[in-house]
């Protein structure tokens, strides 16, 4: 099915009534070809007496309407029928005498009616406007009320007549008379709604999508509930799958719908593909109840032996698809996945509990922390801190655990910072080695920050880190550009002296040629990307990416466009004065880059003021003046430089202006995880009983091969318990000192509890912290690396408009 | 001219316009679906936030006694505009990064997107419009 073909709006027009119409100009051509003919006899005779009075009659008509006609008046006369006004009054009781003798005063009577516009019989008489109206109007209900009659027959009687019987053929033979007699309005026939009905209007794909999609879903469910149905009772699938094939009478198939979701999806019949291709019922449950391997086989067999294509591909798709619903019911079974509102919300309970019974450190991290923190000064001097010891007697008070419980865990969690340190793999040691060879032992910030820099730059110069999409952008903009160029007209008429590709007043735009505007969008395009890409490698390795990004397109673009301009005729200084307007235009200059650095440089430093504002509050007051004045001189390096020289008397880490962090390498780890993953779509099993759900997180992690896995979950339960069943199973799933299996099947059963609707859990990759700050700082001394925030958390984009 | 010949005359018209009506009156439907379109979309047709996906259009085909609007241009954006997208996580290529309003990203978490019913929306208003169109068409045969 067409995708497109499902979704679309449609007028049809069929034509059942001009057929009618036909049929209706064939009968009153019949009626007026063959006029009557009458035999005369006694009757007639006695008839013709009778008209003979008849026209003694008319002629007394034709006198008094003579009569009346001379007394209306020439004008009304003209218009009015006089015949018909002395019959009008006939009917009200005068005779022809009264009506001569009176001529005069009636006449006048009836100029005060027509000048008062009567209507009705009188006024079509009288040739009133309204009396014609009236008359035009009864010609017309003359149309309609034949024509509603046709209407009132169903189309197919009116297809299908062949003649004039029957309750249709009377209306039409009722339409041929009143068309000879000349008392159908055309105008009439059309202004009648029951011809038009005869032209239908269909309207096609509107409602029928989310009709099929819920069809579709309930297919797929039906199948399963069968399939799971006869496991449980223990019957054999294959007669139950044959069974329901007889009783439904039919092998079904759901076709893909648009967009390749249930949206348009439908639910075919297959029967006509199994029956070419010569299979019962039995056969082709037979052949699903064999497996993969089995329909495998069968389709290369009949493939092989010339079966007719479209069959064979639906069969194999019916059979792939009662596969599928076989192997979801066997899973479903075999986990005994019967969980209940109460279950889930018991399983709830039990999770959170376990989080605060079996994980302490979760409970009180930082005081775990700080016994961390001593428990590694002793091993460093056999000293333990006064903060640590504090911290483990909290911890033995709130939890009842022992000294060595609570050390036991302390140095899991230093093991876990060594381990997650050292899983930062091989571009983290270069990066370190880098810093060591800077020189570990520097004091001073500034110098940090260059020999820091410079560690960067050679991981950088090692690292997958490269902006690959937004580069192909830039490049797609280089490209726009000089396309945009070429398609100048009349290039020799260039006056290079004036030429200004990115005009930036009215008077430049006024009357600008549409080749010329091309280019400047294309300018304009190319600066945007440039800049994005700037933004980009500022966020991700700050000032030095920047500067060296912004060089970068400098140099590019003096490189490359030079020889353009010469090319479309400009000498070589107009070709140089181009390019250097270009470059500038795009933000490239050298001062451009130097004052995005120094608003950079200050406004790192402005929060990292407001940030101690209140440890400044309680410094000496000399450091505050001296802090503030430079403020007020607006030199906010200078006063963050006087701040740090006072942590650091202190004894504080001073404070590092965001430089750099590396997140290539355990970003890259992560993903190469993913993506050796995302194909094999892992299943985790769900079970109440921890077991299965081991094995299937073993298996799962075999799978991947991957030692530590670093994996999340993405669910769309209650955000609370996503969070805490994300965390748990991050420790878990990444710290090799907890039992693997033993914490993360919990969690994996609880979430799947919650979400028992959707037993199928995505595994997707977080992020996770990045631990080099605590590595970094053990490293070099001094140096803290802030790690971006956002490299913790994923961005999540609200929507699509 | 007679009774006959006046009706036989009325029904060509009535021919005419079962042969002409649709593709007149279909330009109704697809200036609702259009409209019902730019409303959804701001104006242009594409997603404000996936650029890259390219624009949604419509097309109208028209043949002797039908006419039809169906969607055209990027399926991608009608897909979503008529049927949601449910949340997803976009990965960019190993060693690649997304270009996010947050900076470079290896993965986005993109929440789901409502139905619109862009299509199915505009369709209903136009075939009434295209409804009344033809009624008034129809009462003009024969005057």
């Amino acid at each position: 099915v067409a995708r497109d073909a499902e979704l679309k709006a449609k007028i049809t027009a069929d034509d059942q009534a001009s057929k009618v119409f036909d049929k209706v100009a064939d009968k009153a051509d019949d009626l007026e070809s063959h006029p009557v003919e009458m035999e005369l006899d006694a009757e007639v005779s006695g008839v013709l007496s009778a008209l003979d009075q008849v026209a003694a009659e008319a002629k007394q008509t034709a006198e008094a309407a003579e009569a009346l006609g001379r007394a209306l008046g020439p004008e009304l006369a003209g218009k009015a029928d006089p015949g018909a006004i002395v019959g009008d009054l006939q009917r009200m009781g005068l005779t022809l005498d009264q009506i001569k003798g009176n001529a005069d005063e009636l006449g006048a009577k009836m100029r005060e009616l027509s000048e008062s516009d009567v209507g009705g019989k009188l006024g079509s008489s009288l040739g009133t406007t309204r009396g014609k109206m009236d008359e035009l109007r009864g010609s017309a209900d003359q149309s309609r009320s034949v024509l509603a009659n046709l209407a009132g027959n169903s189309v197919q009687d009116l297809g299908s007549l062949g003649g004039v019987a029957g309750g249709a053929g009377m209306a039409l033979g009722q339409l041929a008379e009143y068309a000879t007699e000349g008392n159908i309005s055309l105008r009439g026939l059309a202004g009648v709604a029951g011809p038009m009905a005869l032209v239908s209007v269909a309207i096609m794909g509107i409602q029928a999508g989310m009709e099929s999609m819920a069809k579709v879903k309930a297919f797929e469910k039906e199948q399963v509930k069968s399939w799971t149905e006869a496991i449980q009772e223990g019957e054999d699938a294959v007669t139950v799958l044959a069974d329901r094939l007889r009783e439904a009478g039919a092998v079904k198939l759901e076709q893909e719908g648009l967009f390749g979701n249930d949206w348009f999806g439908r639910i075919i019949d297959a029967n006509n593909a199994i029956d070419n291709l010569g299979l019962t019922y039995d056969e082709f449950a037979a052949i699903v109840g064999q497996g993969q391997g089995a329909i495998d086989s069968w389709a290369a067999e009949q493939a092989a032996a010339g079966a007719d294509a479209l069959s064979l591909q639906q069969a194999t798709e019916a059979m792939n698809q009662e596969l599928s619903a076989s192997k979801t019911a066997a899973h479903d079974a075999e986990q005994g996945l019967r969980l209940t509102e109460r279950s889930v919300r018991a399983a709830d309970q039990a999770m959170a509990e376990f989080v605060l019974a079996a994980d302490p450190v979760k409970l009180m991290p930082q005081d775990f922390d700080k016994v961390a923190e001593s428990l590694a000064r002793v091993h460093e001097n056999g000293v333990a801190t006064q903060e640590g010891t504090d911290a483990l007697n909290r911890i033995i008070a709130a939890t009842g655990m022992t000294a060595d419980e609570v050390f036991t865990a302390a140095q899991g969690l230093l093991d876990d910072t060594a381990d997650a340190a050292g899983e930062a793999a091989e571009a983290q040691q270069e990066m370190a080695d880098a810093v060591d060879e800077a020189g570990v032992a520097m004091l001073d910030a500034a110098a940090n920050s260059e020999a820091f820099s410079e560690a960067l730059k050679r991981v950088n110069a090692n690292s997958s880190l490269d902006f690959g999409q937004m580069a192909q952008d830039t490049v797609a903009s280089f490209d726009s550009v000089k396309e945009s160029l070429d398609g100048i007209e009349h290039k020799s008429k260039i006056d290079w002296s004036n030429f200004d590709i990115t005009p930036d007043e009215y008077s430049e735009l006024k009357g600008m040629p549409d080749t010329l505007a091309a280019v400047t969008d294309a300018v304009s395009g190319m600066r945007g990307s440039i800049q994005s890409e700037l933004q980009a490698a500022f966020d991700s390795g700050g000032i030095d990416a920047y500067t060296e990004k912004a060089t970068f397109f400098r140099d590019q673009v003096i490189d490359q466009f030079p020889a353009k301009f010469a090319a479309m005729g400009a000498s070589t200084e107009e070709a140089a004065a181009q390019t250097q307007a270009l470059v500038a235009d795009l933000g490239l200059l050298p001062e451009d880059v130097e004052i995005m650095i120094q608003l950079t440089r200050e406004e790192e430093a402005r929060n990292a003021l407001d940030a101690f504002s209140s440890v400044i509050a309680g410094m000496p007051t000399d450091v505050q003046v001296a802090i503030n004045t430079a403020i007020a001189e607006g030199d906010i390096e200078g006063a963050l430089a006087i701040l740090n020289d006072q942590l650091i008397h202190a004894g504080h880490d001073p404070i590092v202006l965001p430089i750099d962090a590396e997140p290539a390498p355990a970003e890259d780890a992560v993903a190469g995880f993913v993506d050796d993953t995302e194909g094999e779509n892992p299943v985790i099993p769900v079970d109440a009983n921890p077991r299965d759900a081991e094995r299937g997180v073993s298996g799962f992690v075999d799978d991947t091969e991957a030692e530590k896995p670093v994996v999340g979950i993405n669910s769309n339960v209650q955000e609370a318990v996503r969070e805490m069943l994300t965390i748990r199973l991050l420790a878990a799933l990444l710290s090799p000192t907890v039992n693997i299996f033993g914490d993360a099947s919990q969690a994996i059963a609880t979430l799947n509890a919650v979400q028992r609707l959707e037993p199928r859990v995505g595994v997707e990759a977080y992020l996770r912290d990045y631990p080099t700050n605590a590595e970094i700082a053990a490293r070099i001394g001094v140096i803290r690396v802030p790690v971006d925030a956002y490299l913790r958390s994923e961005p999540r984009i609200t929507g699509l408009r | 001219v007679s009774g006959a010949a006046d009706v036989r005359a009325f029904a060509a018209d009535v021919r005419r316009f079962a042969d002409a009506a649709p593709g007149e009156s279909i330009a109704a439907v697809d200036e609702a679906i259009t409209a019902q379109l730019r409303r959804d979309t701001g104006g242009d047709g594409s997603l404000s936030r996936g650029r890259k996906l390219g624009r949604a259009t419509t097309s109208v085909r028209r043949k002797r006694g039908e006419a039809e609007v169906v969607p055209s241009g990027s399926r991608n954006v009608w897909g979503i505009l008529q049927g949601g997208t449910s949340a997803h996580v976009v990965r960019a290529k190993r060693g690649g990064f997304l270009a996010t309003p947050y900076g470079p990203r290896r993965q986005v978490h993109v929440s789901g997107a409502p139905a619109r019913h862009t299509f199915t929306e505009g369709a209903a208003t136009g075939i009434a419009d295209a409804q009344r169109d033809m009624e008034r068409r129809w009462a003009q045969l024969g005057s």
